[in-house]
């Protein structure tokens, strides 16, 4: 007879090789087609020289371990923004909670390109700032202090962790919403002080999504560009791989760079998780109640709001920026802009690439994100829940999308969707990108759904998985009434997070939309931002509209998608 | 339980959020339509399709595609729909080229679906031909009289302006030069820079942004002027020794001219904070404040200039072409080997050469055949463009033939080596800026010290014998591992000296 584990476990490898077919096809191919270059010796043969070579070269290593300490340095950062907050709007209730507990995922919704042009507005030699310290008499006029250009790698980690930290807390917080509230009560009464419960029950029951969070923010902030380049810290990792494969000489080195780069980022993925492995704690049942919010009081209350509040407005200088840029007429040596004016909005949003860029990028973001919690929900109960040898392995291929830089995985597409390569009906005769956008939007954005699914199966107990089996429920059945409502928070949270950076896509947008009919509107915000002379104004302008498309739908979406948003957020 | 149960309900709170997003989804469709976008011509529509793969900005491609259309429509009653390829900049067009025509190949495929090649250096173009894949320009047989030394010359300021075989040609000018900003300069005590060396001065510390000369053949031509404005100085003040034979004084002269502009590109690299492949990066830096000078090319320069200009009286940012030391270099137009629509590609490249196209890049928006949205501030190639008549029409009046000086570039001083200055540069000044920035700290704080300076000077590595010989062979060659190898050996040496230099200038040695 058919028993339930080998059911169990027929499925799982089915799941498995359909994830693997696709992940190959989608990921490890063009990846593979575009890396190749860097184990091909001149003769066309098979060698290692370039990577020896890469290991050999200290300008190289300094690079690596820049970015290593990029990574590990916002990592932590992210963590002691994130990890309090997420445990206050956990635990009390304090003035403006409703507000503030969203307005701290701004920084989800800043869009590309312009993000940066904001921050130089604020805090570059003759921006708001500086001039703000110079009229309060702090900072002498003919000295202004050079905030971007001086302070580099601690700028860096600063920037990264205060756009990352919403990672970490949106994972925080499902694992939060999952907590039954029994296990702290028990602790309570038998007199256990409130930080020795946040060391022993809550810290390793919410570990889980710590560690989905942190995966998440590390390798990004391991592999991060826009940020370094910035602040032009040129000596790190990601810079030299841009500055080598865009190089005239075209030299496969940076490919090399690259595939060191992949080789650390699973290395440090599976050790981390091979260590916490042992403090993750799962639950038995499914809370029954939630925690009862405390009120604090007035004092105390007021003092958390200040400290969302500072969060949030300093995680939002660079939207700051380009909201009174998009107003401005010339923004120079003042607080707030010279002069104001509303014509960049009707200019930008006028202009004809618009209306169908909102409608692609629509049904690109859309559509990888629905791939993604379909593959992400399957791929994490592989991982979780079946036995099957070698889920760890396929635990950290599914992070490597991040660690890959846009411009590789981008050339890749293109390489495998020529005509005559297998994958050339992607694009077909007519080179429609829009499947191929969809793939690759999916592709890169599956880790959130990933990490935040397998958090939500690893905090949720499988008894009752298990006891739906014994009965003999269909496992299809288990999934669709047991394992999806169980971690549904989770599941918003990545989709949210999968969704909001599918819509600011960068890389493939700009490499692979080349034809205006197809442009997402990351594409657009580029091309309007190369306009002769208000070019940043206008992408500015069309950079605000899309903050509030995504604000507006992130709302939307915790609201419509009703209960299980509450819980995740807190509300 | 309620998202915000203070002061909605949570049906109301679904309508308002309902009604946000319809009214931010209706803005941008109503002002499409107020713009009068819903007549733009989709691909569906039209006639026929023109595909162009190109680095020119939103600006340029807008003014010159519905320009296009019209005079098609005019000429043939045929409406086209020009479908711009973007891919980004001169780099990752140069790829997803190499991309197409490997694909291509494998299938034998005549083309790669793109008919035309627009804007970008001439060294793209010179790649691409070289490589055989570009087609044969019908204009020069069509119109013969286009190029002739009053109209279009082969070649001026020593730059090519149209390929020998005819596979490109250029249909615009452009030359870097420097851009400031005045309040910065007044802060830091300078005057306004007149040529490259000047930005050598220390007082620019960390305040001079670059173009990144690995990425862009026009900037790396700048430099390369920097190195020929030196060797042609050396021409004019050295001296023969007694007894030197003329071809070791021309080496003479050319192995100092080029230590001399090594050391100034050296220098002003010392000064910079970057180095960069974005166009619009440089000039809208300078004009915030946050680098005081940059090198930036001319329409950028004017076009801030004028933009700041009109708003406050005088503008804070201002473009100079530096004295001898910048040639006007072209961006060309070229038609595919086997492009879908051959005889619509090359009637755009004919589009561009007559005075209708010519005048877009010229003229300011409204005045006739200038274009309709705004000013390009480019200057056309044409020389019969720059009558007094049409003079009041230009947004710059300039006249590029006039104006520049009695320099002009000269390939074979350095174009031999045009591949090892970018891989110079990119050893000496960016791959260990940190160093280099340091080692120049040290030596401007200690005042010079003899000893540290001639370290950090010292480039006998990339000597002009060394760069035409050894090093162009290996960076052209096909091995990349002996270019990796000898980066990293050369990268290793300057480090050094850089770190040498300043620990003895901290010594005061």
């Amino acid at each position: 007879m058919f028993s339930f584990s080998q059911m169990n476990k027929s499925i799982a490898i089915f799941i498995t090789a359909s994830v693997v077919a696709i992940f190959g096809a989608f990921f490890l191919y063009p990846v593979g087609m575009t890396l190749g270059t860097a184990f091909k010796d001149v003769h066309g043969g098979f060698t290692f020289d370039y990577f020896i070579a890469v290991l050999k070269n200290p300008y190289y290593i300094e690079g690596l371990w820049n970015a290593l300490m990029m990574g590990i340095g916002s990592t932590l950062l992210a963590l002691i923004i994130a990890f309090p907050l997420a445990i206050a709007s956990h635990k009390w209730i304090f003035p403006g909670k409703k507000i503030l507990s969203i307005l701290i995922l701004a920084p989800l919704i800043l869009p590309p390109f312009v993000g940066a042009v904001g921050i130089r507005q604020i805090m570059g030699v003759s921006g708001s700032f500086n001039t703000l310290l110079i009229d309060l008499g702090l900072m002498n006029a003919n000295h202004p202090m050079d905030w971007l250009g001086e302070s580099r790698l601690w700028g860096v980690i600063t920037m990264n962790a205060l756009h990352l930290y919403p990672i970490l807390y949106i994972n925080i917080a499902a694992a939060l919403a999952h907590l039954d509230p029994a296990m702290e009560q028990a602790a309570q009464n038998l007199g256990c002080s409130p930080w020795r419960r946040l060391k022993k029950i809550t810290l390793p029951l919410c570990m889980p999504g710590i560690f989905a969070g942190a995966a998440i923010v590390f390798i990004w902030s391991f592999t991060e560009l826009g940020v370094p380049l910035v602040f032009d810290y040129t000596r790190v990792a990601s810079v030299q791989v841009y500055d080598g494969i865009k190089d005239l000489d075209q030299n496969p080195m940076p490919f090399a760079l690259v595939g060191i780069m992949l080789i650390i980022s699973i290395l440090t993925f599976s050790l981390s998780k091979f260590f916490l492995r042992k403090s993750i704690i799962s639950q038995t049942s499914r809370p029954q109640a939630h925690a009862n919010a405390r009120t604090l009081s007035k004092q105390k209350g007021w003092g958390v709001a200040a400290i969302f509040a500072s969060v949030i407005i300093i995680a939002c200088i660079p939207h700051i920026g380009v909201f009174l840029l998009s107003v401005s007429n010339d923004w120079y040596g003042s607080i707030l802009p010279n002069s104001m004016t509303l014509s960049h909005y009707s200019e930008a949003l006028g202009h004809p690439l618009v209306v169908p860029s909102i409608k692609n990028s629509l049904i690109y973001a859309s559509g990888a994100t629905l791939i993604n919690l379909i593959l992400g929900t399957a791929i994490a109960w592989v991982i979780v829940r079946s036995t099957i040898r070698g889920r760890i392995i396929l635990d950290g291929i599914m992070m490597l999308p991040l660690a890959v830089p846009g411009l590789v995985l981008a050339f890749g597409y293109i390489a495998i969707t020529q005509i005559g390569e297998p994958l050339h009906w992607l694009v077909g005769s007519t080179n429609n990108p829009i499947l191929l956008l969809i793939i690759a939007y999916a592709v890169r954005r599956l880790p959130y759904v990933v990490r935040a699914a397998v958090a939500g199966l690893e905090q949720s107990s499988k008894t009752l998985e298990e006891a739906a089996q014994t009965l003999g429920v269909s496992p299809k059945r288990i999934i669709q009434k047991i394992a999806i409502p169980l971690i549904g928070g989770n599941l918003i949270a990545g989709g949210i997070l999968a969704f909001a950076f599918a819509m600011l896509e960068v890389s493939d947008s700009l490499i692979l939309a080349q034809n205006a009919t197809y442009y997402p509107i990351t594409k657009a915000i580029y091309s309007l931002l190369s306009t002769l002379g208000n070019g940043h104004e206008l992408a500015a302008a069309l950079g605000v509209w899309s903050m509030c498309f995504l604000g507006i739908s992130i709302v939307g979406a915790v609201v419509i998608l009703g209960k299980r948003g509450n819980h995740l957020f807190r509300m | 339980m309620n998202l915000f149960p203070i002061s909605f309900s949570w049906l109301k709170l679904r309508l308002i959020i309902v009604f946000a997003l319809a009214l931010c989804i209706g803005l941008p469709i109503v002002l499409n339509y107020m713009q009068g976008n819903q007549n733009t011509l989709s691909p569906e529509d039209a006639d026929r399709e023109l595909v162009i793969i190109s680095p020119h900005n939103e600006t340029i491609r807008r003014e010159l595609g519905e320009a296009f259309q019209t005079w098609w429509k005019k000429k043939s009653g045929e409406s086209v729909y020009v479908n711009w390829l973007t891919p980004g900049g001169t780099s990752e067009i140069r790829m997803v080229i190499d991309s197409r025509f490997a694909a291509a190949k494998k299938t034998k495929t005549n083309g790669i679906s793109i008919d035309l090649l627009f804007g970008g250096g001439d060294y793209l173009y010179k790649q691409q031909a070289k490589k055989n894949r570009l087609e044969k320009l019908k204009v020069f047989t069509s119109h013969p009289k286009w190029f002739s030394s009053d109209v279009i010359p082969a070649t001026f300021t020593g730059e090519t302006y149209y390929d020998a075989n005819h596979q490109w040609v250029g249909v615009c000018l452009s030359r870097f030069g420097i851009c400031y900003n005045i309040d910065a300069l007044k802060r830091r005590g300078l005057t306004p820079p007149t040529q490259w060396s000047d930005l050598t001065d220390p007082r620019y510390f960390g305040g001079i942004a670059l173009a990144d000369p690995t990425k862009s053949g026009s900037a790396a031509r700048a430099f390369e002027m920097i190195i020929q404005q030196q060797i042609q100085k050396a021409k004019a003040t050295l001296p023969r020794k007694p007894g030197e034979t003329p071809k070791q004084y021309e080496m003479r002269l050319r192995s100092e001219g080029w230590d001399n502009g090594l050391n100034i590109i050296q220098k002003i690299a010392a000064n910079s904070r970057y180095f960069t492949d974005s166009a619009t990066k440089i000039p809208r830096d300078v004009a915030q404040g946050d680098a005081v000078a940059g090198m930036c090319i001319d329409f950028y320069g004017y076009t801030y200039e004028e933009m700041l200009k009109h708003k406050l009286g005088k503008s804070r940012i201002q473009w100079v072409a530096p004295k001898n030391g910048t040639s006007m270099s072209v961006d060309p137009v070229a038609v595919f080997k086997g492009a879908p629509n051959p005889k619509l590609a090359q009637a755009f490249v004919e589009f561009l050469l007559t005075k209708e196209g010519q005048s877009l890049w010229s003229n300011r928006p409204g005045t006739p055949n200038g274009p309709k949205h705004r000013a390009l501030h480019r200057m056309p190639i044409r020389r019969d463009i720059y009558t007094k008549e049409n003079n009041q029409y230009f947004a710059i009046p300039s006249n590029p033939y006039h104006e520049m000086g009695e320099f002009s570039y000269d390939r074979r001083l350095t174009g031999h080596g045009f591949a090892a200055i970018r891989f110079i540069i990119r050893i000496m000044c960016i791959d260990t800026h940190d160093e280099l920035k340091n080692a120049w700290k040290q030596l401007i704080l200690a005042n010079y010290p003899p000893r540290a300076t001639k370290i950090f000077s010292d480039l006998t590595v990339v000597s002009y014998q060394n760069a035409m010989g050894g090093i162009t062979k290996k960076v052209t060659g096909k091995d990349k591992i002996k270019t990796a190898h000898m980066a990293m050996r050369l990268g290793k040496f300057l480090r050094k000296n850089y770190n040498h230099a300043a620990k003895l200038a901290k010594e005061g040695k």
